[in-house]
């Protein structure tokens, strides 16, 4: 390795090495989460503006591991920022867990885990290789089972940590299994050539079962329609920072991985695959919003809806060349604003033992919290894709990208789900700013009876005060207005990144 | 063809066999219902408490870091014997892996996982207030 390929690597190399520091400051600084909270968002900082050093070097391709270029480079800032956002809105929420609470642990692991996901996500961003893929699969994978259950005080986010250990097991071995397929066809681990052989003349049918193995591994982490059962549930049991990750982070790096893998090679203007891709976008679509319609836990119902906006994604990304790589990177912008500004409002509300989960707790919120139901309320319209938000440009964007070809019928079914879906989104916002019933406002600040919680208990006067969580909605909420009124800056930067796609 | 049908008839047998042992002792097999048939010890003593004990989980960690850096020293052999090959490059790649599994150990250390028995007891008693 030359001293430009590490260059080239150094935000992965920063993380990686800054991961080490924040397991170590963990253990030693004290019963404290804050110097591990610290470390971690030095890192992560620092990691950010490596990627300007390493786009000094971009293209280049690193081996045949991975390469870097812009649409990567891209992908790589908008995962360490979103990670970078992540932490900020996890700290106050994940600090009743630090101290005498825990039996001494610090719960700095967290910070670490947190940084070790991204660095997974990075590399996954990069992957041209089915080792890294898997490798970087796998380190996002094993750092959000911990993350998933790392409230160890509650059942239930152990469970749902074990249901997404097995899941996750059960499909790394389906996209292993495609992967040794994939090189007993081709001799090859690159992903280059597996599309170059599914696309020239007749593909073996080795390749074609190592695509369909793969389709199941890379559906799961995706959480695209038959393989989206594991998303209520863990959404619903995992602390909401880490939810908020599931759903950006982990989401976002194999929707860029997908883009890099079928954009360049003309796999999606070739024979059936499309097809494949195609029902698996509508059926996410139908799925996501028809199930969202009847539900009544608002991080249940940010979880359909994400399964929805995963088809939007595919659609896009069978866009084909030139098209695909622009309209993913631009959407997942505006869908990463909006989510952390819905996750983080949620955050702010459920500090301490209350989550603030079932809809009926939310009645009132605008009279109580008047900013934060503000944000909320910016980042549901943004997610149901109202005009002047983010949502509605990167829906747009998606709309005129799949007008070619026999992509119109899907772009018609993303005009259909985008009404139905406008129902949900909106109950939010209504249920937030309708006033709040005679019971809980003598109760005062009684949250979340719906929640579990104990509504006797006056709530902890900090939770109250502003906080880096209510910080991180507000960045969300100026992105998804700035993208919303202005997005022509965003899109011409973007469109220079990704012009080699 | 004739490989398959061999093999088809190798499960039949397989099956036949399996299913006759079955049915066979089924219907010859003694049967009794005496007073301490379901009983673990017949004749003995009288079983007590029950048999899902709580172990102490610091078998299970030692277990599992034993299995880490074992992992660890796999890796390194397997640099050992290219030593020379690998060169300088290969020094530092596993420099750096050492490295990550030195602060691996680190931490483990730091948080007491090596500690265990009657001393890790103490003080975890001292910490929930039960003075001995």
């Amino acid at each position: 390795m030359s001293s430009a390929d590490f260059l080239a690597l150094s935000p992965l190399v920063l993380a990686a090495g800054g991961s080490i520091i924040v397991l170590l400051v963990s253990a030693f600084a004290g019963k404290r989460p804050a110097p591990s909270f610290a470390a971690a968002l030095v890192v992560l900082a620092l990691a950010l503006a490596a990627i300007g050093l390493a786009w000094s070097e971009a293209p280049r391709a690193v081996g045949s591991l991975v390469k870097i270029d812009g649409f990567t480079l891209f992908a790589q800032a908008l995962i360490f920022a979103t990670a970078f956002l992540v932490a900020l809105a996890s700290y106050r929420y994940m600090a009743p867990r630090s101290g005498e609470e825990s039996g001494g642990d610090s719960g700095g692991e967290y910070y670490f885990l947190l940084l070790l996901a991204s660095l997974g996500a990075s590399i996954l961003a990069a992957a041209t290789s089915f080792v890294t893929l898997f490798l970087g699969l796998e380190l996002l994978s094993v750092s959000l089972f911990s993350l998933i259950a790392f409230r160890r005080e509650k059942t239930i986010g152990a469970q749902a940590g074990f249901m997404y250990l097995i899941l996750a097991g059960a499909s790394s071995a389906f996209l292993l299994f495609g992967m040794a397929l994939a090189f007993m066809a081709t001799g090859s681990l690159k992903t280059a050539d597996l599309a170059a052989a599914l696309v020239s003349g007749t593909p073996d049918i080795l390749v074609l079962a190592s695509l369909g193995l793969m389709t199941v591994g890379i559906g799961f982490k995706l959480a695209a329609v038959p393989f989206h059962l594991w998303t209520p549930e863990v959404y619903d049991a995992a602390p909401t920072p880490v939810t908020a990750f599931i759903a950006t982070v982990s989401k976002g790096a194999m929707a860029v991985f997908l883009v890099r893998f079928f954009a360049p090679s003309g796999l999606a203007s070739a024979g059936a695959y499309p097809w494949i891709f195609a029902a698996v976008a509508a059926l996410s679509m139908f799925a996501g919003n028809l199930l969202a319609l009847r539900e009544r836990r608002i991080k249940r119902i940010l979880a359909y809806s994400s399964i929805a906006h995963i088809g939007y994604i595919l659609i896009a990304i069978i866009a084909g060349p030139g098209r695909a790589a622009p309209t993913v990177a631009f959407y997942l912008v505006a869908y990463f604003a909006a989510s952390l500004g819905a996750f983080a409002a949620i955050s702010a509300l459920s500090q301490g033992d209350a989550e603030h989960d079932g809809l009926d707790s939310y009645r009132g919120l605008a009279s109580r919290r008047p900013g934060l139901a503000a944000g909320l309320a910016l980042a549901m319209l943004s997610l149901a894709g109202l005009p002047l938000t983010a949502g509605f440009m990167g829906k747009f964007l998606i709309f005129a990208a799949g007008e070619g070809a026999f992509l119109w019928v899907l772009a018609v079914l993303l005009a259909v789900n985008s009404t139905i879906s406008i129902y949900y989104y909106l109950r939010v916002v209504s249920i937030m700013y309708s006033p709040a019933p005679e019971a809980e406002t003598a109760a005062g600040e009684a949250f979340g009876e719906a929640a579990g919680a104990t509504s006797g208990t006056p709530r902890p006067r900090s939770a109250r005060a502003f906080g880096p969580a209510a910080a991180v909605v507000i960045v969300a909420a100026v992105v998804v207005i700035a993208l919303g009124i202005f997005p022509g800056p965003l899109i011409d930067l973007i469109r220079s990144l990704t012009s080699g796609y | 063809m004739s490989d398959l049908s061999s093999l088809a008839i190798y499960l039949a047998f397989v099956l036949i066999i399996v299913v006759a042992l079955m049915v066979v002792t089924h219907l010859l097999g003694e049967r009794h219902k005496a007073r301490g048939t379901g009983i673990p010890y017949e004749s003995g003593m009288l079983p007590t408490g029950s048999a899902r004990l709580r172990f102490p989980v610091d078998f299970y960690l030692v277990a599992m870091f034993f299995v880490i850096f074992d992992v660890a020293a796999v890796f390194l052999f397997a640099w050992a014997v290219a030593a020379r090959e690998s060169g300088w490059a290969g020094y530092a790649a596993i420099l750096v892996f050492m490295i990550e599994s030195a602060a691996g150990l680190a931490y483990i250390w730091k948080k007491g996982a090596f500690d265990w028995g009657a001393r890790r007891k103490r003080e975890h008693l001292r910490k929930h207030g039960y003075s001995s």
